[in-house]
């Protein structure tokens, strides 16, 4: 790890709570209230299913990066600009190779193909007002490289739901490599037909607002959405503490049910922070609401933890961000961060039917939001367990 | 510049398999790889028949190289973080979904589970019983180079003498071959890698692009170039300038 931890100097939100962070905090935290959608239309089952969609609409991407046009690239534009006085500064003071763009999606553009698809399959054209870089899994890191002006090093990572978490990893190395002054990292996904009925086809998808950890809990809401962090090396802020990462090796589409890969990943995320797991104050639970994901997240959080660190799963409130799941929680984790007093710490509330799984092991979930005063400058930890056992944790903390 | 080593590398394609097929086609004008472009597919011996019925064309090749380029350099496949890069990933398997949620029918769970980016990287975790952290990335035309920086930056997140670096692409399916690049990229290459004290010492260094005309295609001009034994040169896409050096690559016979 370098001498000091990376600090956020900025960032930038976009959920179905709201469309900047002040927003996104009043229905998170003040007056929790989440947002979900009820959606139809899909292949395999008449009933809507709740749906964390964003209903913000933006306007097409100019030329001449017109190319790019996707709704998951104006989310991408949209939270750029949100951040782009700390941007301009900043690429104008190091120079555009020095600052480098790691962001994470699952999703990309898919949208824009599946309409074309339903052209071609109607008897249309394929490629009428459709280019293949809105739907190619690097587009997102591209065009906003190309929006901003950055050309530093550039890359989207695409794991599935860990694939913006790991993003932190790649960037505070990217730092303590000196290939970059500053870089922005993040994520974003959209909902679309293949997500939503892929993970039906998985029988993932829960009829009502998830449930997680619950003992009625019976899978997933999709959500949308995205978050971007401007990280440099700074002295005061948010900071980055550490990563960890690991593989379950175990199935394509379940999680070890030890939970084996999940405590690894959490505990090489504490070794890189150089912290014991008595300092966090606080998980974000991955918590999607699944039998299986919650039932080995139990058991790997109890046993690298115990049953006392206040934890919580967010996702209830806007859904499973999917490939923006990694940067979208750690955005949440950021305002509980900076929003309490010094040395307290914003614990954000599970919301639940309150309902124990008798075969889990204790866990301290937080019943209502509320600021919790801490022995020192508070630390938290946030999960993401992707397909295929492909897990991140990074471990974040506040310097005042 | 960024230092780093290169233990062993391993590609594959169509129409390249061997060594000496490679370092001869380093000697040729032409970056094609693709002579016999009838779904030639590499031989999975490891692989449970089963599993390797469900994999895509792309996802062999890919577990190919890993595991062949793992073996030529006497390291056991769990040892060692990795990243996949690719630039299309699974597009034929996407494709695919895409159709027939065109017509309104079914997908299948299995094929929506082996339609995500990281699909080769859980296969080959799986095969290899790797609890590493793993990376799947794409980056355009210059998937090449940037996953290489990932690489080194994982190697050193995870703290191990090295990492396993595979990169691949196979044609685009219709109806997306009008964005074909050319010549296209249909090959795979795994490579260990390890840290600037490493025998086979390389650099890499980039800047914005020189030009705006879309040049090379980096993973092949990569081959041809250290293959030929060239130590320094500069390989530019639309958007980079992609500066190597090389001391000494593996396999070439002085």
């Amino acid at each position: 790890m370098a001498e000091t931890n990376p600090v956020v100097s900025d960032m930038s939100l976009l959920t179905s709570l709201g469309d900047t962070p002040d927003e996104v905090w009043n229905k998170l935290y003040e007056d929790p209230s989440p947002q979900l959608t009820s959606r139809g239309g899909l292949l395999n089952r008449d009933d809507p299913v709740p749906t964390g969609v964003v209903e913000r609409e933006f306007p097409p991407i100019q030329s001449p990066l017109d190319r790019y046009d996707c709704r998951n690239n104006r989310f991408a534009r949209y939270l750029a600009d949100e951040m782009e006085t700390t941007i301009n500064q900043r690429i104008e003071q190091w120079g555009p190779s020095r600052v480098g763009v790691v962001v994470g999606t699952s999703t990309s553009g898919i949208r824009s193909a599946e309409r074309a698809m339903r052209r071609q399959v109607e008897g249309g054209d394929f490629a009428e007002d459709f280019e293949y870089a809105q739907m190619e899994m690097g587009g997102l890191g591209e065009f906003l490289s190309e929006y901003i002006g950055a050309y530093g090093p550039t890359v989207t990572i695409s794991t599935s739901c860990s694939s913006s978490a790991k993003v932190f990893n790649t960037g505070i190395r990217y730092l303590e490599m000196d290939l970059v002054d500053a870089v922005v990292v993040g994520g974003v996904d959209t909902v679309s037909e293949l997500t939503l009925n892929g993970f039906d086809a998985l029988q993932l998808i829960a009829s009502e607002r998830s449930n997680p950890f619950s003992k009625n809990r019976s899978g997933i809401n999709i959500g949308e959405g995205g978050a971007l962090f401007f990280l440099e090396q700074g002295e005061e802020g948010v900071t980055i503490e550490g990563v960890g990462e690991s593989s379950d090796s175990y199935q394509m589409n379940a999680p070890d049910p030890e939970g084996d890969g999940a405590r690894r990943s959490m505990e090489q995320a504490l070794e890189d922070a150089g912290k014991t797991p008595g300092d966090i104050d606080y998980i974000n639970l991955h918590g999607t609401g699944t039998r299986q994901n919650d039932a080995m997240e139990n058991k790997a959080v109890n046993r690298v933890f115990g049953g006392e660190t206040p934890a919580s799963s967010t996702k209830p409130f806007v859904g499973h961000t999917l490939g923006a799941a990694g940067a979208v929680e750690a955005a949440f984790c950021t305002m509980a961060l900076e929003r309490a007093r010094p040395n307290s710490l914003a614990l954000l509330p599970h919301l639940w039917d309150g309902e124990r799984d008798p075969e889990m092991a204790p866990m301290e979930l937080v019943e209502s939001a509320e600021e919790r005063d801490c022995a020192s400058p508070p630390s938290v930890l946030s999960n993401s367990f992707a397909f295929g056992g492909n897990n991140c944790s990074v471990v974040m903390g506040i310097t005042r | 510049m960024t230092e780093f080593s290169i233990h062993d590398w391993l590609a594959w394609s169509p129409s390249l398999q061997t060594t000496e097929e490679w370092l001869e086609w380093s000697q040729s004008e032409s970056l094609r790889t693709d002579h016999r472009p009838d779904g030639a597919e590499p031989d999975l011996e490891g692989v449970d028949s089963r599993q390797r019925r469900r994999l895509s064309r792309l996802t062999e090749m890919l577990l190919y190289v890993a595991d062949g380029v793992c073996a030529r350099a006497g390291i056991t496949p769990s040892e060692l973080p990795s990243v996949f890069a690719s630039r299309h990933g699974e597009v034929e398997t996407t494709v695919d979904l895409l159709e027939a949620i065109g017509r309104d029918g079914l997908i299948s769970p299995m094929g929506f589970s082996n339609s995500v980016h990281n699909t080769a990287s859980g296969y080959f975790g799986i095969n290899a019983d790797n609890h590493h952290g793993s990376h799947s990335v794409a980056s355009g035309i210059d998937t090449f180079p940037q996953g290489l920086l990932d690489a080194l930056a994982l190697r050193r997140s995870a703290g191990t003498d090295s990492v396993l670096y595979v990169f691949g692409d196979i044609l685009l399916p219709e109806p997306l071959d009008p964005w074909e690049s050319d010549p296209p990229e249909e090959f795979a290459i795994g490579m260990v890698l390890g840290d600037a004290s490493g025998e086979n010492a390389l650099a890499i260094d980039m800047d914005k692009s020189s030009t705006a005309d879309n040049t090379a295609r980096p993973g092949l001009s990569f081959m041809n170039q250290a293959l030929k034994g060239n130590t320094s040169f500069t390989i530019t896409t639309r958007r980079y300038d992609w500066q190597f050096e090389i001391d000494r690559f593996p396999g070439l016979t002085s």
